[in-house]
């Protein structure tokens, strides 16, 4: 894991700096006048400058020197923000948390009925027309459904139910004037539903796919042979052990929607880790670029290795030492 | 007269063919041939494209000349595609010939390619000599004063991708209006979206295929490097691959499109490097499982150097996994090159790609069929790819075969 991590910061902090574009030289523009030789000036400025943020060093020494701070916590400060990043991140993974918890719960909540419905009514016409549809969801680019919606639930031409940025709002003419809870409600349900939907159509297909291949197994033909009533085997011998898969998905998807849900952030103009990482790779602010891409390589790491102990966790039967073998 | 047993044993050989089994699996599944068929129409609207939607008249009587605007204004990539359609057209009819003539598969392939591979070099070379031209002659214009006996046939719609009409600015679709007909609209600077889609289609199609050759190249070199040789080679590589995964993808792609200049190269080379750790780990476990089979120690015993034993005895068998991974990737791979468009750092405009058209609808909310229209046509594109790799998938699962 260290090694991975340490390969990826390295390659992070050389790529943003091989970037073209210099955080020290924008602001210099404004600077000089009054009889000043101005590019005398603004040369003197953006030294001034890159040695203040520390960029006049070599990069093997700067990349040095962001490790040093980072042992001891300090992401630094941002260039074009001017607020520590730590606090940025913060705010960002809260808003961006807020929307993938409730993603997630909602499709595992759909997802997990509609795969053990599908698996037990095989081939029947609500099995085909299920999987029918979550093969639609699954084809759907998100934001073209984003921008759909937008346009026939947000303004446009068509309805206008739905606010279509930000996620509250303060204004008096919100679009539900009575009450603040309706006021986050209504907000979060274009881009929670952006969100839900390719993994619900994901997670059905691998809890349909699960349940199949156990209800296919010895045990559940003994089950049924002595006596259980067909409830007991289907919820609690057989959808137990076809959820496993998922479950053990839910550790892997979090960091994948974590940093990958720029598209629906940007959409709808929610400040949250997409939009934060975006940005500063716009505006080449590298210790945000270098904190964000360091904190989603860690959760992407660890979340294959809580997906690895979640499987023995709900799995007696693997075990590691069985698998070094 | 007929041989009464050629056949028999024809059959015999054919149901022990491998690929014969899988084409029979995929025979089965109705909706892989739904996805083949679209990806297929989707395929000649790309390659003829200029005859779908153009300014410029295909066959054209004026002056006692029989000219055609459209073929003379022709750019390299027009050239190719139209010529090498015909080339590959006629090598599939003639492989199907020679195997009709019970032509073992690799002796059809040789011939082939020994009378294809001319052409291929004397199109590239003729392809080179061609420059884009841009022309500025109005045929609406020109068709209007024509003498009785001058006659022009123009394509099916007859607007250029790039033309922009600013007396047609953000027109609705419709199929009867002064100016022509705008099936599906226009946008704000009045440029066809029909023709735009119809365009649209060859940069989607063409980002798709070699984006993901270009990381089925790779992933199978390093896959199969790290699952033959093992050990410390395959802990290296492995650590790679786990890198790449973990690398937050669109960081890089922003990155490199930073560094890189926007162009459509600069796409399909930025979703390649970023793509192929999956297929890498596909190799590399078909190739941990192939290694121990017979029939590589007995090409070792018979002198082949690794290389050899590598790219001729393992991963011939090793493709079937990366064929539907691929599949399903083409389909990853238009929708990345559309999200990228989408938000401004795809292919540089004027070239009509699908998500350009999503995100000028983005700027016009009231304007519907600029988000319609394209969306659904990355919608239906994926749709098929999506529909073919699961067919695939189900045809090439060797748990299925019975």
């Amino acid at each position: 894991m260290i090694p991975t991590l340490f390969g990826i910061t390295v390659i992070t902090f050389t790529l943003i700096r091989l970037a073209p574009g210099d955080p020290s030289a924008p602001k210099v523009g404004e600077v000089g006048g009054g009889g000043l030789d101005r590019a005398a000036f603004a040369r003197e400025v953006q030294e001034a400058k890159k040695k203040l943020l520390g960029l006049d060093k070599p990069i093997p020494v700067q990349y040095l020197n962001w490790c040093k701070r980072l042992v001891t916590f300090d992401l630094g400060e941002s260039y074009s923000k001017r607020r520590p990043v730590g606090e940025l991140i913060g705010e960002s993974l809260v808003n961006t948390l807020r929307l993938d918890l409730i993603a997630i719960f909602l499709a595992y909540v759909i997802a997990v009925p509609l795969g053990i419905f599908s698996a037990t009514h095989r081939y029947s016409i609500w099995d085909r027309v299920s999987t029918v549809f979550l093969f639609i969801l699954y084809s759907l680019p998100t934001f073209w459904v984003a921008s759909l919606m937008i346009i026939f639930l947000g303004g446009g031409d068509f309805l206008d139910i739905f606010p279509i940025s930000w996620l509250s709002c303060n204004s008096p003419e919100r679009h539900f004037p009575y009450s603040v809870g309706l006021d986050w409600l209504g907000h979060f349900v274009l881009p929670v539903a952006c969100l839900t939907y390719p993994v619900l159509a994901a997670l059905s297909r691998y809890s349909r796919a699960g349940m199949m291949e156990v209800i296919r197994q010895d045990f559940i033909r003994t089950a049924r042979a002595k006596g259980l009533s067909e409830k007991v085997v289907i919820f609690k011998h057989a959808a137990r052990n076809g959820m496993i898969p998922i479950l053990t998905l839910l550790a892997t998807m979090l960091p994948v929607m974590v940093s990958g849900s720029v598209i629906i952030e940007y959409i709808f103009s929610i400040n949250g880790m997409g939009k934060l990482m975006f940005d500063a790779v716009m505006e080449r602010d590298y210790p945000i670029v270098m904190a964000v891409s360091s904190l989603s390589a860690v959760m992407t790491l660890f979340g294959i290795l809580m997906s690895d102990f979640l499987y023995v966790f709900v799995d007696p039967r693997i075990s590691f030492e069985k698998l070094e073998t | 007269m007929t041989d009464p047993v050629r056949p028999l044993e024809d059959d015999f050989a054919r149901r022990g063919d491998y690929w014969f089994m899988v084409f029979r699996q995929f025979h089965k599944n109705k909706l892989g041939y739904v996805g083949l068929a679209v990806i297929s129409l989707l395929t000649l609207v790309a390659i003829f494209a200029p005859f779908l939607a153009d300014s410029r008249p295909i066959l054209m009587k004026r002056a006692g000349a029989l000219t055609s605007p459209l073929l003379s204004g022709f750019g390299p990539a027009d050239w190719f595609l139209f010529i090498g359609f015909f080339i590959a057209v006629g090598s599939f009819i003639a492989f199907r010939r020679f195997r009709r003539r019970g032509w073992e598969r690799g002796r059809a392939g040789r011939r082939i390619f020994q009378v294809t591979a001319p052409l291929w070099i004397l199109l590239a070379v003729f392809v080179a000599t061609r420059r884009d031209f841009i022309d500025l002659e109005d045929y609406q214009a020109l068709k209007a004063d024509f003498a009785p006996e001058e006659w022009a046939v123009f394509p099916l719609s007859p607007f250029a991708y790039d033309q922009q009409n600013l007396m047609a600015i953000l027109e609705k679709p419709g199929f009867k209006d002064e100016f022509g007909r705008h099936w599906l609209g226009t946008d704000a600077t009045g440029r066809d979206i029909f023709a735009r889609l119809v365009h649209g289609s060859r940069i989607s199609l063409s980002v798709g295929l070699v984006a993901v050759g270009i990381y089925v190249f790779i992933g199978s070199l390093i896959g199969s490097l790290a699952g033959y040789f093992g050990g410390k080679v395959d802990a290296a590589l492995s650590r790679l691959i786990e890198i790449v995964i973990c690398f937050p993808t669109l960081f890089l792609i922003l990155t490199v499109l930073a560094v890189l200049p926007q162009s459509i190269f600069t796409i399909m080379a930025v979703i390649g490097i970023t793509n192929w750790p999956n297929v890498a780990r596909l190799v590399r476990a078909e190739f941990l499982k192939q290694k121990t089979l017979d029939y590589v120690s007995a090409a070792r015993a018979l002198g082949a150097t690794p290389g050899r034993v590598i790219f001729r005895h393992i991963l011939p068998n090793a493709t079937s996994p990366v064929f539907v991974a691929a599949t399903f990737g083409i389909a990853g791979a238009i929708l990345i090159e559309s999200a990228l468009s989408f938000i401004g750092l795809g292919i540089p405009p004027p070239a009509p790609s699908w998500g350009q058209t999503l995100s000028a609808g983005r700027d016009s909310p009231a304007n519907w069929w600029l988000t319609v229209f394209p969306g659904a046509a990355i919608f239906i594109t994926m749709t098929s790819f999506n529909l073919l790799g699961e067919a695939l998938r189900d045809a090439l699962d060797p748990r299925l075969k019975t």
